[in-house]
């Protein structure tokens, strides 16, 4: 309970979270606001179950804010939406204190502050206050109670049963004046209209008193059918249906005139009173205001009158099947005009855009679009830019862009993050003249994206919308299973076992002698055993069936690594959503100004890898906005936008991701770095002299190092840089840092995309097969035993003009030492990690090959050098090493500083 | 109030959706209309009430479609105001556009780039603008009642 408690309350925290930080640069969609409101109200729901009553309240308390917001009787306001946040956050605090058995603490101050924000509504338009404040009723009480006909339910319930008890007969009176007297029907009209002025109903006040003036049939209907209106809204008779019993006839006399002279418009209220749910009751009004010429009108109209006329001598309340023909053809020709015809949708779909979005539109859109198929050399582009956070800043823009652009739609949308315009437009497809002319128009055009919707892009805010469904393979209902993480670990591990199992038979079928033998047996019996022909014959047909059932083995076995392959995987965006809130509140924190943009561009990295890669992004995240980025005065005085662009994005490319965060703030201090490495001993004054600005950046990912002149809370006490070099090594990754001072930073990582299957190259020891990550390799090579030399005591060879130190990986390993080789050539891989080669010598290098890595068992985890173990196909062990490890045994292998002279040797500065 | 404002035709607009309210209240700047916006449904009756106006312009794109049919069956029973729509579900033969015809909605205009509520800050915008007062004119006109 706990548990599903934790991972229900978790989703729900993610989702608010995200819309509410969105919500300081822009007002909530009404869908983002009803979804915060149900993730309240679920997480309320869930701490009743739970017995949290202190959660319960401020999830209570939350949801009635956002219902007034949801209702639109105030905005989501700024102070609203950190509110919101601090029960969020409240919310986490109730989640880790039941996850670890402490009690969640109330926060009446929170509690109190929510309901007085709730309370203080009515925040929307001037007008929305204006209306609230004249709403003050005779009686000098606050009259209408938001959206209601009036205050009092009861009174309103009283009205519809004086309708029903004076109205049947004012009706009656109307056919047959002598059925009460005069004054008594004048009086009854009178209380009528007392009560409905005294609370305000005024049309149907109005309705009434024009019967009462003259009560002829399109009055009466007029009014009856707003009294239907009334009836239904208050699930009251109110007399409705006796009144239109007895005037029925006179309504049907009058609707038969109308029809007569061709005016089906004119009848609409006998229509609704003697026929409802008659289609021409909404098709009529819809073809008065149709843009179809007259003489195709006054055949539809004629139509009409036909198929009404039907429908009135069948005398039953359902259309005939002549009205519902009519209506058919008579609604499809409405929207005629409102489609694209299906070449303009297919020329459309073949660009992968969302079609639900092109399949009704406004005439002259579709005129537009139904030729673009025709253009040469055109094609749709989404241009993304950062939206203004003010409304006339906003139009003014949207109208620059309709000017410059000529758009197709324009939208605003959170896209990867960014609150942005989404711009849908269809132009020549030279994107550099494109980008030219955007940059024209818009402030920043740095921070606009372009994209070309040609049918290759994988996505798009205007693409077509990949279905949750399709994103879980074989999930046709869409009906989700959670399934904890453990089991799923235990699972794939079980599945590497059934790999090496499945492996071992393949090996055994196609490397067993049986069917030879057995062909021999059989030529041998025809002759010298016939006796024991059937018996052979049987053996042969049993050996082709475990060929087969093996081969059917293998592609089950191959369907299921897929499958499970894409189990692992979940997307990214789960990771980049928990930032927007840390930078937002780091940003305000430290007053600075901070745009964040996470585009997570769907890529899905295996499950295991999004723990591992929090950290990391967190702690250069933070560095950025901690000591990237300058205060908005710092920023102005060096002439750039008072707000910074902080970026954290991905890419795939291939098996491997790209990730990278990005500030335009002032850059890695590079001297500054330079001076403590020197004092801290890392690198000596004339040694870092010879470094790039790259490699004196790279010191930052050393344990302890912080240029930092003061420690904030989140940073610069040197701890954390080098936990997230740790670990994206961990992950098989690297980190690349690229600064220029006063531009910005940025941070690579590259790493694969799943940390359980890599690729690897294969080598023998002599004694033991090993696999080195693809990653860390730079080239093989094969060199005589000759072409090794001494330098400084180390073994080393001249590689592409430079010195490479060589090491013998048995000895970095400590494996046993293998049999001594008479060849006179060496099998040499270099190897690169975190900037520094070097070559590692093997008995020979095999092949290349993705690998299932394995668990190791924990007293052989903590070996140097090792990063792992799988299998081959024979259920041989492979020992894989680890970059990171490897390159330390190098380091106390050598007879002098590895680090320095790694670089050194790069630097060619040891010829 | 001034004469000029008096002259003024009255017209509310109900949107959720606050670049369109932005985009018809620059538009209307200087027009023959006298524009008041409510932020939601659940204000609009009141507005009505206190402002009198001809026309109520309900913005569907941005309001549940369940809301507007309870908004204009009230509208209807509190004010002769001409009720419109606007939103993209305003294509004729769409039900929502059915259901709020039944319920007494008088006519329908779509936006100018379907749902793209900053349309109107473009040309189209003044475009929509003159369609919103034509069509009510004609509305007018062909009321029986």
């Amino acid at each position: 309970m706990v548990q599903e408690f934790a991972t229900e309350v978790a989703e729900h925290i993610e989702a608010s979270e995200q819309i509410l930080v969105g919500a300081s640069v822009e007002a909530p969609a009404q869908g983002d606001i009803n979804l915060l409101f149900r993730s309240f109200h679920s997480i309320k729901g869930l701490a009743r179950v739970i017995g949290f009553g202190a959660l319960e309240g401020i999830a209570h308390e939350a949801e009635s804010l956002l219902a007034t917001v949801r209702s639109g009787a105030q905005a989501l306001t700024e102070s609203a939406a950190n509110l919101l946040l601090q029960s969020l956050d409240a919310v986490k605090q109730a989640r880790t204190d039941l996850m670890e058995g402490r009690e969640f603490k109330a926060n009446d101050k929170l509690v109190a502050a929510l309901k007085s924000a709730t309370k203080g509504g009515g925040g929307g338009s001037a007008a929305a206050s204006e209306a609230g404040a004249s709403a003050e009723g005779e009686d000098g009480t606050s009259n209408f109670l938001h959206g209601d006909l009036y205050f009092d339910q009861d009174t309103l319930v009283a009205q519809a049963e004086l309708f029903e008890e004076l109205l049947p007969g004012i009706a009656r009176a109307v056919l047959d004046p002598l059925s009460s007297p005069p004054e008594v029907i004048q009086e009854d009209f009178e209380t009528l209209l007392f009560a409905l002025r005294k609370i305000r109903i005024q049309a149907l006040a109005d309705a009434l008193q024009a019967v009462a003036e003259q009560p002829d049939p399109p009055r009466f209907a007029r009014f009856l059918r707003l009294l239907d209106g009334f009836r239904n809204l208050l699930s009251q008779s109110s007399g409705y249906a006796e009144v239109a019993l007895t005037l029925r006839g006179w309504f049907i006399e009058a609707f038969r005139a109308v029809l007569s002279e061709q005016r089906p418009q004119d009848g609409l209220d006998y229509l609704a009173i003697l026929m409802p749910g008659n289609p021409f009751a909404v098709l009529l009004p819809q073809l008065d205001q149709a843009d179809l010429d007259d003489s195709e009108k006054a055949d539809f109209l004629k139509l009409a009158c036909e198929a009404l006329r039907t429908d009135l001598d069948s005398e039953t309340s359902t259309a005939s099947a002549l009205s519902g023909m009519v209506a058919d053809r008579l609604r499809d020709r409405l929207r005629r005009a409102y489609r694209l015809p299906p070449v303009a949708l297919r020329f459309i779909e073949s660009r992968k855009l969302d079609t639900e979005r092109f399949t009704l539109l406004p005439p002259p859109l579709v005129e537009r679009l139904s030729q673009m198929h025709q253009s040469k050399n055109a094609d749709f582009f989404e241009v993304l830019i950062e939206q203004p956070a003010s409304k006339a800043a906003l139009v003014e823009f949207a109208a620059k862009a309709a000017s410059a652009l000529d758009p197709i739609f324009t939208e605003k949308a959170t896209v990867e993050g960014m609150q942005s315009l989404v711009i849908l437009i269809f132009a020549q497809t030279d994107e550099e003249q494109l980008r030219a002319k955007i940059a024209a128009c818009f402030p920043n055009p740095d921070l606009l994206i372009l994209r070309k919707l040609d049918g290759r892009q994988t996505t798009a805010h205007y693409g077509v919308k990949v279905k949750a469904a399709a994103a879980s393979p074989g999930s046709g209902s869409g009906v989700q299973v959670r399934v904890p993480v453990e089991l799923m670990d235990a699972m794939f591990g079980r599945i590497g076992q059934f790999f090496s199992v499945a492996a071992r038979f393949n090996a055994m079928v196609h490397d067993s002698q049986a069917p030879d033998i057995l062909r021999e047996l059989s030529d041998f019996s025809v002759l010298h055993a016939p006796q024991l022909l059937p018996k052979i014959d049987w053996l042969i047909r049993q050996q082709n069936d475990f060929a087969t059932l093996e081969a059917e083995a293998h592609r089950l076995i191959s369907l299921i690594h897929e499958t499970t392959l894409g189990l692992r995987v979940i997307p990214l965006e789960t990771l980049f959503g928990r930032f927007p809130r840390m930078v937002r509140d780091l940003a305000q924190k430290q007053k600075k100004l901070v745009r964040f943009d996470a585009r997570a561009k769907g890529i899905r990295v295996d499950n295991g890898m999004v723990e591992l890669l929090a950290d990391p992004l967190m702690h250069m995240l933070r560095n950025s906005v901690d000591h990237g980025i300058e205060s908005p005065e710092e920023r102005l005085a060096e002439s750039k936008p008072r707000t910074a662009v902080l970026i954290l994005s991905a890419e795939q490319r291939g098996n491997r991701i790209l990730v990278e965060i990005s500030d335009d703030g002032r850059g890695i201090n590079i001297e500054k770095v330079r001076t403590k490495a020197v004092a801290a001993d890392l690198v000596t004054e004339e040694e870092s002299r010879k470094l790039s600005e790259d490699q004196i950046a790279r010191f930052i990912f050393t344990p302890g190092f912080s240029t930092a002149d003061r420690i904030t809370d989140t940073s610069g006490r040197g701890v954390g840089m080098d936990v997230a070099l740790v670990n994206v090594t961990k992950l098989g990754g690297k980190i690349d840092i690229q600064t220029r001072p006063g531009k910005g930073t940025i941070f690579r990582i590259d790493m694969p995309l799943s940390k359980a299957i890599q690729p690897m190259l294969l080598a023998e020891t002599g004694v033991q097969t090993v696999a080195l990550p693809d990653r860390m390799i730079v080239e093989g090579t094969v060199v005589s035993t000759e072409e090794l030399q001494n330098v400084n005591g180390q073994r080393s060879i001249l590689l592409h003009g430079r010195f490479l130190p060589v090491f013998k990986l048995v000895e970095l390993l400590r494996l046993p030492a293998p049999p001594e080789a008479n060849s006179n050539q060496l099998s040499i891989v270099v190897c690169e990690f975190n900037g520094r080669r070097i070559g590692v010598e093997v008995h020979k290098i095999l092949r290349r090959n993705d690998m299932l890595i394995q668990e190791m068992h924990p007293r052989i985890a903590h070996l140097p050098g090792i990063g792992g173990i799988s299998t081959l196909g024979t259920d041989r062990i492979v020992v894989v090493i680890d970059p990171e490890g490897l390159f330390e045994l190098a380091k106390r292998h050598t007879t002098f500083g590895l680090r320095t002279h790694a670089v050194r040797i790069e630097h060619g500065e040891l010829s | 109030m001034s004469p000029q404002e008096t002259s003024q035709m009255p017209l509310i607009l109900t949107s959720k959706d606050p670049s369109f309210s932005a985009g018809l209240e620059q538009l209307c700047q200087n027009s023959a209309v006298r524009l008041v916006t409510t932020a939601g449904p659940s204000i609009t009756l009141e507005t009505v009430r206190n402002n009198a106006p001809e026309l109520v312009l309900l913005d569907l794109d941005s309001i549940d479609a369940a809301e507007a049919i309870r908004l204009v069956l009230k509208l209807t029973l509190v004010s002769r105001a001409l009720i419109v729509l606007t939103g993209v579900e305003t294509v004729p033969g769409e039900p929502v556009l059915d259901a709020l015809i039944q319920a007494g909605a008088h006519g329908s205009l779509l936006k100018p780039e379907g749902k793209t509520s900053l349309s109107l800050a473009t040309e189209n915008g003044q475009v929509y603008l003159n369609q919103l007062i034509a069509l009510k004119n004609e509305l007018q006109r062909r009321r029986v009642v």
